[in-house]
Parts: structure tokens; C-alpha cells; sequence
């Protein structure tokens, strides 16, 4: 899950930054407005945390500009606490959510995974579940047929960001555009890997492959088994 | 004050100081207790010439008078300085000889020995005089005062004190010149130093100081100095090759994609043309995509971050590397094999764990066109060794040193399209994790990479058996 954190405070920022990164989100930051809508051009984020007093253009300006973009990302919009106009404003402006300064970033957690699952076609419920494969986005915890499974941090982002968009194929450049940070700069060879080791965890001692390669295009989730599995 | 600005100035102006203050203090105490010891050997020649003339004297029935043949024993008795009188108590003067002071009366005869200073009136000087009294049988009978002008001590006091005025300050003065040359003499290297450091800018880092000693502080300073220069001169010519390496091999993608452009756009092409020119073109930008990311990842290698490290079973991580690569193995038509016992674990960046080990499989490939690859680790010494052979072509000796190197490859020309960053980035990712990576080759025979990982303490080496 791909967030871009847009917050003037650095340490503000930085101590969002590792908090979200904790929880497996893949966290790029911008500390103006106008870095926050040339970040909005390249990436496709899956969320954006956008702080309202910013210099230069401030958050309520950036969201009205993305929407002018027909960008549909869901913005989490930061407040002040009194500020019942900012909130107002913010809404209007085209955010999703707000969530009043000082808050925790327990709260900031569910909100995001609220919001993502608001998204058009997204799962509804925070469990994702394909089959018999469980996916709980709260505790992070995957089951297969009851089987508890094991992932590393990397290996579960790239599982939710593969279930989120199930049946469709993703090519290894999206799958690398949700899960790593820019700084991270991924190689499609190195989501070979990760998918290796998911097939390893949840596909391998099963009858039912889940994970399945469409050659030249990239990879798939789905119960149905449409193409070759490599 | 006005407090003096160079070191140098400082310097002399410290050194004369405290010279001129301990020369004028100690100037001072030698004038004091030469005044005092002059004062005493005075007053001792004037009681000694009084006892003297007192021995002699003739005393008869309660009357003094003056010594027989005084005259001719005055050479022995007196000093030529030394005015003399015998008096009576009535106040008559029985004798007077030696300079012609004018001797003052005492208001009343002292009952013992005693010493006075006063002007004489008749020779405007400073004299001291004594007084002995005279005694026959408990009665008074007259009194020696004898006399001696100031004038010797007082010359002797004024050529001291002359000699301290001038001295002093010429010894101030000596030791303010001595300070400046030695001064100047030490602090020469540093304003050399200086002058260098003015003219070493980005474009030239070659200016040296050289000095000629380095035993003394001045030149380790400059010799250390010397060596940051050296370091930094190194380092900047080697990002300036990097650069240049850098942007040649980012040309070399841009030029085939502007050839392609400029071929399809001469002239209406049929769809078959078109989508072989599409295919190029995404060829050459996926070419061009890996070099940014491998020179970005070249970049942040420097600092690597421990804080994004984390367990990592190496173990399963290379069966899913080995694995992801074997379908490209496959192609090729070479083995792939991967024989790596259960729960090796290290600390480390997963990402770059992976990276390292698709450079070091992607570049055996590459370089092997028959026979196979064989991935096996061991622990030994809590470190995990990971071995990669393969069979291919080999790296001859002299390149074996260069391999490692950013841009270098054992063949210079580049038909493969790979830029030669593979295993710099390889030995990078090992650095940041605190390893080590050597390698050993044969040209017609194969190539062994050997990676040495710090393991972590529960790693519990099982044998691999079904997986």
C-alpha cells in the first residue's frame, strides 16, 4: 500500500513516515504543496495524508487541484482541532476524511484502511479472503484453509496489493509501484522473488493454486486457473 | 589596551612582556639589597674606625687625650674617607682629622653607640656620622664621632640603577626581536598552508604543501592536511569518472530509442513495422529503467540503514531466489541447482538481500553458456558463507582485481547491453551489511562468488532434506 505523506513539520512527517512503514505501507513524503501534486503526477498512491497548513499552496489548494486532475486517490486530510472550517473546507475541497491534529497513529491506521476499502472496486471488509486464503489487513495475519502462514512484512504488502485487484493482472511495475517507496527503487526481478515466496507460502502445500503467471504481462490472483502456472 | 592581532604579533608581545616584568621586578630586588648591604658596610667601616681611634686613646684622671703620633698612625687606623674628632664632654674638640666636614653637635651625648644621616653644611652632601661614646670607670670622658660622606654608595646605587634603566628594556627589546624571528620561523608553514588553501578550488584539488619535516606539529599538521587533499582529490576524480561513465551509458539506451524514432517517422511504416519499432522502444526503456535504478542504488550506497534491517532466513530466501531466476536458466539450457540447509538467518535488508543474490545468479548466467550453476551455504564461525559457481567462461586473472569496480567489464565491448554495475552493486549491498565477497575464476572453467554474512545467534543449521 503505497501512501504519500504530505506534512511541512519533518519530524512530524518523519515520525508518520516510520510509524506507517511499521505497518507495511510504503511511505514517500513531500513537505510542500507543489512537491505533493508533482508526487501525484508520477505515482499512483494509494492514499495521500494531507497536512492543511502548508507553505506555499496549502493542503485545501492541493486537493482542489487533484480533483481538477480527475485524480480519485482518497485524501486524508490533517486538521487543527478547532478548526471546524478547515474541516468544512477540507470535505468540500474533495478530501475523503480528516483527522484532527494531535491524534494516534492507531486511529490514523484504521482510517487509511477505511478509506482504501472505499475505493471503487476494493474489498469492503478489512478481511480479505480468496478461497480459503484469509487475509486480516487489522492484525495482518494470513490463513490458508485455517493454516496459520508466516510473511514477511514485504511479502503480506505484496499479497494485499495483489488481493485488492483480484482477477486482474498486474504487471511486476505496479505490483513494485504499490509495495516499495520511490527511494526503494525496485527491479521487476526482485517481485519474481517475493512472488516465489508467497507461491512458497500459500500456494506450494496446497492443492489450489491461487498465485498464477501471465506470461509477458505479469502476475494474477484468482481462484480461476486461466492460464500457466511457472 | 589595543590587544595585537597575528599570532606572531602575539607572540613577541607575550615574550617581551613577561621578559621586561621579571627582569624589572628582579631589577628592583637587586637595587633594594644593594642599597641595604652598602648602608651596612658603611655603618660597619665607621663603628670599626671609631673603635680603632677609641683604643688608642690615652686616658688619665678622668681626662681623654689625643693619641700619640695620630698623624702617623692615621693610614693605619682610618680610611682617607673617614673624618674623625675626639671631643671632650665640655665640648671641646681635642682632635680633627680627615676630610674637612663640618661636624654637626650632638644635642646630648648619647649613652650608647649611634648612627645618623644628615647634609653636611660646609660640602652640601649627604654624610653619615657615629658617635662613640668614650668611658673611664662608669664616667664620660669624651666622645669619638667620626664621618663619611654618602657619595661612593650613592655612585655606585646610580650606576646600578643606570644600568637596569637601559638593560632592561634593551633585554625586553632583544627577547621582543628573538620572539618575532622564532615566531615568524614557526608560523611560516602555516601561512604556506594558507596560501595553498587559497588556491585549491573544485577544478584543481592537485596543490600540495609538501612539507619539509613532518616530526614537528606544523608539518603533521600539513602533512595530515596533505593527505585530506590527497583523499579528496581521489574521490572527486572518481565521481567525475562516474559521471561520465554514467552519462555515456545512459546515451547509449537514449541514442538506439532516437535512431528508432527517427527511422519509424521518415516514412508511413506498415502495423508489423510499428509494433517491432514499439517492442524496441520498450526494450531500450526497460534498458534505460535499470540503469537509473542501478545508479540510484550506487548512490544511496554509501549510507546504508541499519534501522531498515531485520531477521531474514537466508535460507528460503535463496531457494525463492534461485527459483525466480531458474525459468531464465531454463532458457539458456544450464542447471540451476540450490543447496542450502534449513534457517540460516541473517540481519540485513531483505530487498537488498535479494538484489545481491540476482546480481551474482543473473551474472552467472549470463556468463555460462553450458553446464550449470550451483548455489550452496554453509555457517561457519557465526557467519553464513553463500558460495555461487558456475561453469561458465571465466574472468581472466588480470580483470580478477576490476571486477568489483563500477562500469567495469571483462569485455570492453558492451554487445551484452549490461553496464557493468551488477557486482559493483553486489559488493556495495555486502558492505552495508557488514560481509565480505571474494572471487575466484578460470578462464574455460567457471567462477566462484563467496559471500560471507554476519548470521544471527539462533541460527540452528538442519540438514536440507525435502525441500
Amino acid at each position: 500500500m503505497r501512501v504519500l505523506i504530505v506534512e511541512d513539520e519533518p519530524r512530524i512527517a518523519a515520525y508518520l513516515k516510520r510509524g506507517l512503514e511499521e505497518h507495511g505501507y510504503a511511505v514517500d513524503s513531500a513537505y510542500t504543496g507543489r512537491e505533493a501534486l508533482d508526487w501525484a503526477r508520477t505515482v499512483n498512491f494509494d492514499v495521500i495524508v494531507l497536512d492543511i497548513m502548508l507553505p506555499e499552496i496549502d493542503g485545501i489548494a492541493v486537493c482542489r487541484q487533484l480533483r481538477k486532475r480527475r485524480c480519485r486517490t482518497p485524501v486524508l486530510m490533517l486538521t487543527a482541532r478547532n478548526g471546524l472550517d478547515d474541516r468544512v473546507n477540507g470535505l468540500d475541497a474533495g478530501a475523503d476524511d480528516y483527522l484532527a491534529k494531535p491524534f494516534a497513529l492507531k486511529e490514523l491506521l484504521a482510517r487509511l484502511r477505511a478509506l482504501t476499502r472505499r475505493a471503487a472496486d476494493a474489498p469492503k471488509s478489512p478481511v480479505i479472503q480468496l478461497a480459503d486464503l484469509r487475509v486480516d489487513t487489522r492484525t495482518r495475519r494470513v490463513t490458508r484453509g485455517g493454516k496459520a502462514i508466516k510473511l514477511t512484512a514485504k511479502a503480506f504488502a505484496v499479497l494485499e496489493c495483489m488481493l485488492r485487484e483480484s482477477d486482474r493482472v498486474l504487471s511486476r511495475a505496479q505490483i513494485a509501484e504499490h509495495v516499495w517507496n520511490y527511494d526503494a527503487d525496485i527491479q521487476s526481478n526482485i517481485v519474481d522473488v517475493y512472488i516465489r515466496s508467497l507461491r512458497r507460502s500459500i500456494d506450494d502445500p496446497f492443492e489450489t493454486k491461487l498465485i498464477h503467471t501471465v506470461r509477458g504481462a505479469g502476475y494474477r490472483i484468482s481462484t480461476e486457473s486461466i492460464d500457466d502456472p511457472a | 589596551m589595543i590587544r595585537p592581532r597575528t599570532l606572531r604579533a602575539q607572540i613577541v608581545f607575550w615574550t617581551a612582556g613577561l621578559l621586561f616584568a621579571a627582569l624589572a621586578i628582579f631589577g628592583a630586588y637587586i637595587y633594594e639589597s644593594m642599597a641595604h648591604n652598602l648602608l651596612e658596610a658603611l655603618d660597619d667601616t665607621l663603628a670599626f674606625s671609631a673603635a680603632q681611634v677609641a683604643a688608642t686613646l690615652e686616658i688619665e684622671d678622668g681626662g681623654i687625650s689625643p693619641p700619640e703620633g695620630f698623624e702617623k698612625r692615621r693610614a693605619a687606623l682610618l680610611d682617607n674617607e673617614v673624618a674623625i674628632r675626639i671631643v671632650t664632654p665640655e665640648g671641646r674638640t681635642l682632635l680633627q682629622a680627615g676630610p674637612p666636614f663640618a661636624f654637626p653637635s650632638p644635642q646630648a651625648i648619647p649613652n650608647a653607640p649611634e648612627f645618623s644621616s644628615f647634609t653636611s653644611s660646609n660640602r652640601n652632601e649627604l654624610v653619615r656620622a657615629y658617635i662613640l661614646p668614650v668611658e673611664d670607670n662608669g664616667h664620660r670622658v669624651g666622645y669619638i664621632q667620626v664621618v663619611q660622606s654618602f657619595e661612593d654608595v650613592n655612585d655606585t646605587l646610580h650606576q646600578l640603577l643606570i644600568t637596569l634603566l637601559i638593560g632592561v628594556p634593551l633585554l625586553a627589546l632583544l627577547a621582543g626581536l628573538g620572539g618575532h624571528f622564532l615566531a615568524g620561523r614557526a608560523l611560516s608553514p602555516i601561512d604556506e598552508i594558507t596560501q595553498t588553501a587559497r588556491r585549491i578550488s573544485a577544478e584543481d584539488l592537485s596543490a600540495r604543501l609538501n612539507p619539509s619535516s613532518t616530526d614537528d606539529e606544523v608539518g603533521r599538521l600539513a602533512a595530515t592536511f596533505d593527505a585530506m587533499l590527497g583523499r579528496l582529490h581521489e574521490s572527486f576524480l572518481r565521481e567525475r569518472q562516474f559521471t561520465a561513465d554514467a552519462s555515456h551509458e545512459l546515451r547509449t539506451p537514449l541514442a538506439a530509442m532516437l535512431a528508432i524514432l527517427d527511422s519509424v517517422r521518415t516514412k508511413r511504416r506498415t502495423p508489423e513495422e510499428y509494433d517491432a519499432a514499439l517492442s524496441d522502444l520498450a526494450k531500450e526503456s526497460e534498458r534505460l529503467r535499470t540503469l537509473t535504478e542501478n545508479l540510484l542504488r550506487l548512490a544511496q550506497s554509501s549510507n546504508p540503514k541499519p534501522d531498515a534491517f531485520e531477521i531474514t532466513d537466508l535460507s528460503t530466501l535463496l531457494r525463492d531466489v534461485t527459483d525466480s531466476l531458474r525459468p531464465l536458466a531454463d532458457s539458456k539450457g544450464i542447471t540451476l541447482n540450490c543447496d542450502v540447509p534449513l534457517d540460516l538467518l541473517v540481519r540485513g535488508d531483505n530487498d537488498d538481500l535479494i538484489r545481491l543474490f540476482v546480481n551474482l545468479l543473473e551474472n552467472a548466467v549470463k556468463y555460462t553458456p553450458r553446464g550449470g550453476i550451483s548455489v550452496s551455504a554453509k555457517l561457519r564461525d557465526n557467519a553464513a558463507i553463500v558460495v555461487v559457481r558456475d561453469t561458465g567462461i571465466g574472468i581472466p586473472q588480470a580483470d580478477l582485481p576490476y571486477v568489483f569496480d563500477r562500469f567495469y567489464r571483462v569485455e570492453k565491448s558492451r554487445t551484452d547491453g549490461s553496464a557493468g554495475l551488477g557486482l559493483a552493486i553486489a559488493q556495495e549491498i555486502v558492505r552495508s551489511q557488514g560481509g565480505s565477497i571474494e572471487v575466484r575464476s578460470e578462464v574455460g572453467k567457471g567462477t566462484t562468488f563467496e559471500v560471507r554474512l554476519i548470521t544471527e545467534k539462533e541460527s540452528v543449521v538442519l540438514p536440507a532434506n525435502d525441500l
